[in-house]
């Protein structure tokens, strides 16, 4: 495929509920897919946070994007689980091994927590390393500049990397003999990968704030903690929004 | 004339690449949203929206899951990422419907998440006074000129 930059989605499940059964999941996860491949590259990210999963329910949901990611039915998509459940990354890393689903497993759905995700499925020793080389370049590679870092053989290099991709580990972009093929660790963040891909620059996240000195991050979603004071002030503002006591807006 | 919106998906990237909210001026916080919006809202905020006037864009909002701790719990709400109008349609009072749409879509995508923040910077008084009429009022100052904005969703 040509040189575009993959998207990160992250599909998340909601806030609560206990999810039971395989048909339940199986429906969930119709309605949250796209029907048909998109030409862009998605690097999904499934955020298992805020719900319950029953065993057959994990399966089905660990099963089903794994297989549709690998089958290639939303094109060329990448799949990261993210659970902050230990137990449960570890059954996900046992089913995509079972069933040779290439997935990361992820702390989190945030960035940083991606970027750390650590590889499930069926790999090899050499594909294990392979993958942790890419990690920590944190770059798109071609053969002959992953050749040069790791010191291999660019014959050994291609096969790895032609390995990883086949199986669905990595992006991979055709581009020119003369240039080289491009391959991409999902986990890279999406702002190095833009820049490395792209052929013009587009200013990134937080650019303009950064070029006046401003450090902080207005698209920033850690949890907003609350004094003692401005709990009670929202907590009162709950209560009357509860009992339709709210001010109108502009009042 | 009432603005439609719609939720935006990978197709709209070549529309949002298109968008103008920023004069050129000092006013980098400005700049910054047009950056974020032309390049990176898609796949950075879990939801983006569109509003369209005779389907011609005039204005964007966007927004992400983003918890408030309460000391006793934890409850889930949204980051309003951005809100802004093109800049041949600011000063018409466009920005109140842009706020109505962008919570009846919140509601739409999460109903249990009605608490709502938002970081402003403090010159951007536009914006500071268009998020205090619709309910989300100062908090207490960030870094860097920026504030903590917080409400709720109207009912």
């Amino acid at each position: 495929m040509p040189v575009r930059i993959p998207q990160p989605k992250t599909l998340y499940m909601g806030t609560g509920g206990l999810i039971q059964g395989a048909d339940e999941m199986s429906a969930i996860v119709d309605a949250w897919l796209p029907a048909t491949a998109g030409a862009v590259p998605v690097t999904m990210i499934v955020d298992l946070g805020g719900v319950v999963l029953a065993p057959a329910a994990l399966r089905e949901l660990v099963v089903r994007v794994g297989q549709y990611a690998k089958g290639g039915r939303f094109g060329d998509a990448k799949v990261v689980i993210a659970t902050s459940e230990h137990v449960t990354g570890e059954l996900v890393g046992l089913i995509a091994e079972q069933y040779q689903l290439p997935l990361y497993l992820a702390s989190s759905p945030a960035p940083s927590d991606v970027a750390q995700a650590t590889p499930a499925g069926d790999l090899t020793e050499t594909e294990m390393s392979t993958l942790s080389d890419m990690q920590r370049l944190g770059t798109a590679v071609t053969v002959s500049r992953l050749a040069a870092q790791i010191g291999l053989e660019q014959t050994a290099v291609s096969n790895r990397l032609a390995s990883l991709s086949g199986k669905g580990y990595l992006y991979r972009f055709s581009r020119s003999r003369r240039e080289g093929d491009l391959f991409l660790d999902p986990r890279t963040p999406v702002e190095q990968s833009f820049d490395q891909l792209s052929g013009s620059r587009t200013p990134g996240v937080r650019d303009a704030l950064l070029a006046h000195g401003v450090r902080a991050d207005p698209y920033d979603t850690s949890t907003l903690v609350l004094t003692e004071q401005e709990a009670k002030e929202l907590g009162e503002q709950l209560t009357r929004r509860q009992a339709g006591d709210l001010p109108k807006r502009g009042e | 004339m009432k603005l439609e919106w719609r939720v935006a998906s990978d197709d709209d990237a070549k529309l949002l690449a298109g968008f103008w909210c920023w004069s050129g001026g000092e006013d980098y916080w400005a700049e910054e949203v047009e950056n974020h919006i032309r390049g990176w809202v898609l796949s950075r905020s879990d939801v983006t929206l569109l509003f369209t006037e005779q389907a011609e864009l005039v204005a964007v909002s966007a927004f992400s899951r983003r918890n408030v701790d309460m000391r006793t719990a934890v409850v889930p709400g949204w980051l309003l990422d951005v809100v802004a109008v093109d800049l041949h349609r600011q000063g018409e009072g466009l920005a109140s419907e842009v706020f109505a749409g962008t919570f009846e879509a919140m509601k739409m995508a999460d109903p249990d998440r009605v608490v709502v923040s938002a970081k402003v910077h403090d010159q951007n008084l536009v914006s500071r006074s268009a998020a205090t009429r619709a309910g989300i009022t100062a908090l207490r100052p960030l870094a860097d000129g920026y504030w903590e904005f917080l409400g709720t969703t109207p009912l």
